[in-house]
C-alpha cells in the first residue's frame, strides 16, 4: 500500500535518519518503492530495468546491519534510481544497444559510491537510446513529457517512487526533467562527480548529476558522490562538499538575467520568474537585472561544435554513418549528428575549446556582484507529446562547467510545474547550494502529484 | 585559425560529405548548413594573446 513510508515528507535525509534511528527498516522502505512502482509505472514508464528481488535482498542485509548499529554511511537504506547510462553491476546498460542484454560486471564510480554509503540500487531509469525516445511520461500529466535525457530519473522522483536518482547532463538533461516534474535537479561543476563507468556522450561536456526532492537532499547526495575519482583524470580537482547546507551569513545577491534566454520563453513563465525574483527580494535578497555580454551567444556555438566533434570519436562508425540530419520541432534548429561532426576539420574543434576557455575566464566576472544568476530552465512547462523539450537554456552551463540547479516555483495554468535556474561560477557548488536552499525556503516546495486514478 | 565564410565552409563540408557518404549527401544538408554557420562564427572569434597557448 502506497504511503506507509512518506517519501514526499521524508526525502533522502528523512529516510536515512529513520533507518539510523530504527524508526524505519530498509526492508519496509524497499517495499514502499515496490508498491509505488505498482501504482505509477504503467503510467509514467520510468524504469528501463528493475531488480526488485535484488533490492529486497540488499535491504535485508542493510536491515541486519542497522539492527546491530552498523551503518555503512549517510545513505544507509535509501533507495536510489540510476540513469541507464551509468554501469551497475548485475544490470544491463541499454545505451550499449538494444540487442545487448549482458549484465555489467562492475559499478561506475558514482554507483559504487552510493552503494558504499548504504544506498539500495533499485534499477535503471529510462533515457533516449540511439535517438529513440523512451516511453516515459510526466507524473503531473501523462500526455506531457517528463523531459530528458534523464527522463526516468525525473519521473521516478517526481512521482515519489524513490526519493532521489542519479542523472547526467551533457546539454540540459539533468535540470530539465527535474523542472518539468516539479522537483530539484543539480548539475555540479564539471569533474565534481567522476565519470568512470558512465557511458560517454561528449567527454568534456558530460556531468553526472542528482535529482531529488529538496536542496538539502541534493547536498547530502553530492557529499557522497563528489570528489576525485582515480579512474577519471578530469575529476582531479574535485572537492568534497559538506553533507549539510549551512545558512548564509546574509541573504543572497541574485542577478536576474534579462538577456539571451528569452527568444522562445513563454510569457507565462517570464511572469512567474519575475514574481519569483520579487519574492526573493521581498524576503531580503538583493536582486538586480543583469544583461550578459553579447558574446555570451558563443556558448551555444561552442557547445554544438564541441559536442559534434566529441560524439564522432565516441560513437561507432556504423552508427555515425546512419545518423541523418533533422530539424528540432522545439527549437527549429538543425541538429549536428556525429555523421556531420565527423566532417569538421579539427582546428574548428580546437578553436571552440579555446573559445570556451576564454568564456569561462571572461564570464566569471558577471558574478562579481552576485552569488547566483537566475534565469529560466526551459522555455515553459513540459511540452505535450513525444519530445524531451528544449535543452538550449541549460547547455551554456554544460559547456562552461559552471554548477547549476533548478528549483520549482509554482504551476502553469495547465497544471504543470514551472522552475527557475540558479547558476554559480566554476567550483562554487557549495555556495550555489546555500543560495538555492535560501531560495527554496522562500518558494516552498510543490506538493506530491496526485496518485493516478485506477 | 583563419576566418572562413559560411559559403566556403559549406563547400568544404559538402565535399567531405560526398567523399565519405557518396554522391547524394542531401540527407545531411540541414546539418551541414548549421555546422558551416558555426564554423564561420567560431573562426571569426579573436582569441586574446594570453589564450594563444590554451586548448581549453
Amino acid at each position: 500500500m502506497v504511503g506507509v513510508v512518506a517519501f514526499d515528507e521524508l526525502g533522502v535525509i528523512g529516510v536515512a535518519e529513520g533507518v539510523a534511528s530504527g524508526e524505519l527498516t530498509p526492508t519496509v522502505v524497499v517495499e514502499e518503492v515496490c508498491s509505488r512502482i505498482g501504482t505509477w509505472e504503467d503510467r509514467i514508464h520510468a524504469w528501463s530495468y528493475l531488480d526488485l528481488d535484488g533490492a529486497r535482498m540488499e535491504a535485508e542485509r542493510l536491515a541486519d546491519e542497522a539492527a546491530s548499529s552498523r551503518l555503512r554511511g549517510p545513505l544507509h537504506g535509501v533507495p536510489i534510481g540510476i540513469k541507464d547510462e551509468f554501469f551497475v553491476s548485475g544490470m544491463p546498460t541499454g545505451m550499449r544497444g538494444s540487442d545487448v542484454t549482458e549484465l555489467e560486471s562492475s559499478d561506475s564510480t558514482a554507483v559504487a559510491r552510493l552503494r558504499s554509503a548504504g544506498a539500495v540500487i533499485v534499477g535503471k531509469t529510462h533515457m533516449p537510446v540511439n535517438n529513440v525516445l523512451p516511453p516515459t511520461r510526466n507524473p503531473w500529466n501523462q500526455e506531457h513529457t517528463a523531459g530528458g535525457s534523464s527522463s526516468g530519473s525525473g519521473a521516478a522522483v517526481g512521482a515519489r517512487v524513490v526519493p532521489a536518482a542519479l542523472g547526467e547532463q551533457t546539454g540540459g538533461s539533468n535540470l530539465r526533467p527535474a523542472a518539468y516534474c516539479g522537483i530539484v535537479g543539480m548539475k555540479p561543476s564539471y569533474g565534481q562527480i567522476g565519470r568512470y563507468g558512465c557511458f560517454p556522450f561528449a567527454w568534456s561536456l558530460d556531468h553526472p548529476g542528482v535529482i531529488a526532492l529538496t536542496v538539502a537532499d541534493v547536498a547530502l547526495m553530492l557529499s557522497v558522490l563528489a570528489g576525485p575519482d582515480p579512474r577519471d583524470s578530469t575529476s582531479r580537482g574535485a572537492q568534497a562538499t559538506p553533507a549539510t547546507v549551512a545558512a548564509m551569513d546574509a541573504p543572497p545577491r541574485v542577478g536576474f538575467v534579462r538577456s539571451h534566454f528569452y527568444d522562445r520563453t513563454e510569457p507565462e513563465l517570464v511572469s512567474a520568474l519575475e514574481q519569483a525574483v520579487d519574492r526573493l527580494g521581498d524576503a531580503g535578497a538583493t536582486t538586480k537585472d543583469v544583461m550578459l555580454p553579447e558574446y555570451f551567444a558563443l556558448t551555444w556555438t561552442s557547445h554544438r561544435l564541441i559536442g559534434a566533434a566529441e560524439r564522432t570519436l565516441i560513437q561507432p562508425t556504423a552508427t555515425v554513418s546512419g545518423q541523418r540530419s533533422s530539424i528540432s520541432p522545439v527549437t527549429g534548429r538543425a541538429n549536428i549528428p556525429a555523421s556531420v561532426g565527423a566532417l569538421m576539420p579539427v582546428p574548428y574543434y580546437l578553436q571552440a575549446r579555446r573559445v570556451r576557455r576564454w568564456l569561462q575566464q571572461e564570464l566569471t566576472s558577471c558574478w562579481d556582484e552576485y552569488d547566483v544568476l537566475a534565469m529560466p530552465v526551459a522555455p515553459g512547462p513540459a511540452p505535450r507529446g513525444m519530445t524531451t523539450g528544449d535543452a538550449s537554456l541549460l547547455s551554456p552551463w554544460s559547456l562552461l562547467g559552471f554548477p547549476s540547479i533548478s528549483l520549482p516555483i509554482g504551476f502553469a495554468t495547465n497544471g504543470l510545474p514551472l522552475a527557475i535556474q540558479l547558476v554559480a561560477p566554476l567550483g562554487m557548488d557549495y555556495q550555489l547550494l546555500q543560495a538555492a536552499s535560501w531560495a527554496e525556503a522562500v518558494f516552498g516546495r510543490l506538493p506530491e502529484p496526485p496518485l493516478p486514478a485506477d | 585559425l583563419e576566418a572562413i565564410s559560411k559559403e566556403d565552409a559549406l563547400a568544404l563540408l559538402r565535399s567531405e560529405a560526398v567523399q565519405r557518404y557518396g554522391a547524394d549527401a542531401s540527407w545531411l544538408e540541414d546539418s551541414l548548413v548549421q555546422l558551416a554557420q558555426d564554423m564561420e562564427t567560431i573562426s571569426a572569434v579573436a582569441i586574446p594573446d594570453w589564450m594563444l597557448g590554451e586548448l581549453g
